[in-house]
């Protein structure tokens, strides 16, 4: 009878309290908007079931739990605190990116570097409600709209952080298509959005080869601190475009990438533990991240406006929300927002450029941040 | 610490706009090499051709080869004043067997031969393919 009472006592059902079902709540959430909604669902499906497994109570001292030193979470956690993944998810994106359309018109790369501001607002934000520098940098950079890169800089300057600052990542990176199209219409005129682009040139293979060696040298020598992030997206896309490495390149973008996110989404969901998770902090994290991604639109499509000022050839200013760096869902959400008001108008395309200025733009701020924070 | 206090304490507002000000000069600086970029490998595929160019202008200019005097007796100067006048009358270029037959017609003394020897003498050119 006292192995039973024993064991009862150690089931989750007795060690549970309502935060861990609160906790439950969510990650159901996040399988849901996965599989039900398609939202981000190669990210969210993971995290989701990742806080399930985060969030089961269980007894400490078994080795079970992802904080315990011996448990095999842990193990794999290690990836995600010593940032391993993100940089081997940067290999798979720079290994399935083309940057023609980013080579073809070189001016939308500024849209990318004007969604950054989101960062450095945020940044501020964040220190004006009493966060520390590291941690307010950590939540500045869910502004860039990257989760890798933003648990790549949590790792570096606030581990502790690190769980509610890559579900809030990931979670608005998922909404990109909820919370990007009303301030695109807000600060937008009909007429601006039904500006047609113009026609890109042709890109030569050897344009598209020699791009990633200047971005990586150009870049890194200006940030050195990106060079983690930049150098495996360079080096991804280095061996897509060579042609010759192209079974690499296969891997980059399908194994390693494949295998990097099921790890990094199932020990990201994990680290959200009810105790760990559910505090004052993370509601700044999200309400900040939230302001961030918001500002970091708005920044986009703004600047697009200014350059509109000085050009020949206008450029549709939905196309500065591509900025962030949620590749693609952003360029996806300005291709919608554009088509609904016409919908002959392909933007797609030209909405890559400043989506993939953005993910370098992001890995340089995250490596400026670091640098400064050191 | 909090507010415009804190942002000032931590220096938060040199990190901001030193931070916006580099990835605003990382990204502007490549924007600008990448869009040179192919006028640079444009002129890279055609280097020989402006190699060749160059070299000319800095080459010190070829003196004219010195005019060739042909010894050439009266009646071939007769025959080729006769042969001018033919192909005047044809279209420019003309052929030479319109021409021989056009000469034959006319009683022009041995026409294969003189054709032949105007050829020679480079006083008609034959247009290359």
């Amino acid at each position: 009878m006292d192995m039973l009472i024993n064991f009862l006592a150690n089931t989750g059902f007795a060690l549970a309290d309502y935060r861990n079902f609160i906790m439950i709540g969510i990650g159901s959430g996040f399988i849901y908007l996965g599989i039900a909604k398609h939202y981000e669902p190669l990210l969210l499906v993971p995290i989701g079931f990742g806080i399930l497994i985060g969030n089961i109570p269980v007894f400490k001292g078994l080795g079970l739990g992802i904080y315990e030193n011996n448990s095999v979470l842990h193990y794999l956690y290690f990836g995600v605190t010593q940032g391993v993944y993100p940089p081997l998810i940067f290999l798979g994106i720079g290994a399935m990116t083309d940057f023609s359309t980013l080579l073809a018109r070189p001016v939308l790369m500024l849209l990318g570097a004007a969604a950054q501001i989101g960062i450095f607002i945020t940044f501020l934000s964040a220190l004006a409600l009493g966060f520390d520098p590291k941690e307010a940098a950590s939540i500045g950079i869910i502004g860039g709209a990257d989760g890798p890169t933003a648990i790549f800089l949590t790792a570096a300057l606030a581990k502790e952080l690190i769980g509610p600052i890559a579900v809030a990542a990931y979670s608005y990176m998922a909404l990109v298509p909820v919370i990007q199209p009303p301030i695109m219409k807000l600060l937008t005129s009909r007429k601006e959005r039904l500006i047609r682009m113009e026609d890109t040139r042709t890109v030569s293979k050897t344009e598209r080869i020699i791009f990633p060696i200047v971005a990586l040298l150009l870049c890194c020598f200006i940030a050195p601190a990106a060079i983690t992030l930049l150098g495996m997206l360079c080096f991804g896309n280095l061996l897509k475009e060579a042609v010759v490495t192209e079974r690499l390149a296969e891997t980059a973008r399908t194994a390693v990438i494949d295998t990097t996110t099921i790890l990094l989404g199932i020990t990201v969901g994990a680290s959200t533990q009810a105790d760990v998770f559910l505090t004052s902090k993370s509601v700044g994290i999200f309400v900040l991240g939230a302001a961030s991604f918001c500002v970091a639109t708005a920044g986009g499509v703004l600047f697009a406006k200014f350059l509109n000022l000085f050009l020949r050839s206008k450029i549709n200013p939905l196309l500065g929300a591509a900025g962030v760096s949620a590749v693609p869902d952003s360029a996806r959400v300005v291709q919608i927002v554009g088509q609904q008001e016409d919908p002959t108008n392909f933007l797609l395309m030209h909405a890559m450029a400043p989506n993939i200025s953005g993910v370098i733009g992001s890995a340089v701020a995250a490596g400026v941040l670091w640098s400064f924070m050191m | 610490m909090n507010g415009f206090e804190a942002i000032s304490f931590y220096n938060g507002w040199n990190i901001s706009a030193t931070g916006i000000g580099i990835v605003f000069t990382a990204l502007c600086t490549l924007s600008f090499i990448i869009s040179q970029l192919h006028k640079a490998l444009t002129i890279w595929e055609k280097r020989e051709e402006y190699i060749k160019k160059a070299g000319k202008l800095f080459s010190p200019p070829k003196k004219a080869a010195p005019h060739r005097k042909i010894k050439v007796s009266e009646s071939f100067n007769e025959s080729a004043r006769q042969f001018h006048v033919l192909i005047q009358s044809m279209k420019d270029p003309f052929s030479l067997p319109k021409l021989i037959k056009l000469a034959q017609k006319i009683d022009l003394g041995r026409p294969h031969s003189t054709v032949n020897d105007l050829l020679t003498a480079g006083l008609i050119v034959l247009e290359k393919e």
